[in-house]
């Protein structure tokens, strides 16, 4: 039930943010700096859910997981520095963890 | 060849590079505590970085309600550039009518965006003015139809993958990499201006010294980290720049806005 309350009440959310522009709030704009603060904010999400979603992968797994984890995502934010396609970073990514699996295991 | 069909056929190769992000979040919906509910917001949420923080930060907290508020929260902040970019669409829709306008709102996304306001403006390979309204209609109508449809369906596969078909993919855990791997490829790019590097190492620091903390509160937290020293570091940058040199760097903020926003 909570996650149907959150996907529910995100999708609501977010629907108003989508239509409000549509249906006639023509001159809704945000400033630059308002913009760049949420890009910013963005960014972030997506960098503490990295470092959580490592941080998960550890709990479980064996010392070997997450030592084959860590370059895995190291050369996906090389990678993706670099501005490379992302079924690419992600083939690759995958393809040093089980490099790294089959060399700690 | 114009239309709903031409719509649907350019909107395939652009997709396709969105799939495997689709992918690592039907994976991650498969092993959350609701995978039906959590697959459900491929549609209903339909944007892929504030519907992965929804289902990892709920999943990792469990069932206490103040958890999914801040979960819910967060995933609407990140959704926030969609104001913009369907301010940027809604012209095309202007004089149609209005549950027209909002199933035409319902989709919008980077990827929608890219594809039809490059060919309604004067971006390049833009056609700006070329066809009718109603043309332009059909052609976003066909290339959004396109999107979801991938979008949705390579979820699912995630997910059921996730749920019946551990062996069939090999370990689990090589399904559970690809979550920080694409995460990874999403922030790589912030990485390339000072201002983006400031944002994401703020909110990594963050979001190691709140890992204890219950699961939402901590990425909040690292959000408003993130903001504050991308900011903070922009206005320290500028105070050495000429005001020409802040209007060059606008157009590099928009597109490391896109890039984060899948």
């Amino acid at each position: 039930m909570t996650m149907w309350l959150a996907i529910v009440l995100v999708g609501a959310g977010t629907f108003v943010l989508r239509a409000a522009p549509m249906v006639g709030a023509r001159r809704l704009e945000m400033s630059e700096q308002a913009q760049e603060a949420l890009g910013h904010a963005a960014s972030g999400a997506m960098a503490a859910l990295l470092v959580m979603s490592v941080a998960h992968l550890s709990d479980g797994a064996a010392p070997s997981g997450i030592l084959a984890a860590l370059p895995a995502v190291a050369v996906a934010l090389v990678l993706g520095h670099r501005g490379r396609p992302l079924p690419l970073i992600v083939v690759a990514g995958l393809a040093v963890y089980a490099a790294g699996l089959f060399v700690l295991t | 060849m114009s239309g709903a069909r031409a719509g649907a056929l350019a909107m395939v190769p652009l997709a396709l590079g969105y799939l495997p992000f689709a992918f690592v979040i039907g994976t991650a919906a498969g092993h959350s505590s609701d995978p039906l509910a959590a697959w459900a917001g491929s549609l209903l949420v339909f944007a892929g970085s504030a519907h992965l923080v929804v289902v990892e930060t709920v999943t990792a907290g469990g069932a206490t309600g103040g958890i999914a508020w801040s979960a819910i929260g967060a995933a609407i902040l990140i959704n926030a550039r969609l104001l913009v970019l369907s301010a940027a669409l809604a012209p095309i829709w202007r004089s149609a009518r209005l549950p027209a306008r909002l199933a035409a709102g319902a989709v919008v996304i980077d990827p929608l965006w890219m594809l039809v306001g490059a060919r309604t403006s004067g971006l390049p390979g833009g056609k700006a003015g070329a066809q009718a309204p109603a043309t332009q209609r059909r052609y976003y109508a066909g290339a959004a139809a396109m999107l979801a449809l991938l979008w949705s369906a390579t979820m699912a596969v995630g997910t059921l993958l996730s749920i019946h078909g551990s062996s069939a993919v090999g370990e689990a855990s090589m399904v559970q990499i690809g979550v920080p791997v694409c995460l990874a490829a999403v922030v790589g790019p912030q990485l390339r201006s000072r201002r983006g590097a400031a944002a994401v190492l703020s909110a990594g620091v963050v979001a190691v010294l709140t890992k204890d903390l219950p699961a939402g509160s901590g990425l909040l937290l690292a959000m408003a980290a993130a903001a504050l020293g991308g900011c903070a570091l922009g206005r320290r940058s500028l105070g050495n720049r000429s005001l020409g040199s802040r209007r060059a760097g606008a157009p590099a903020a928009a597109a490391a806005r896109v890039e984060v926003a899948s």
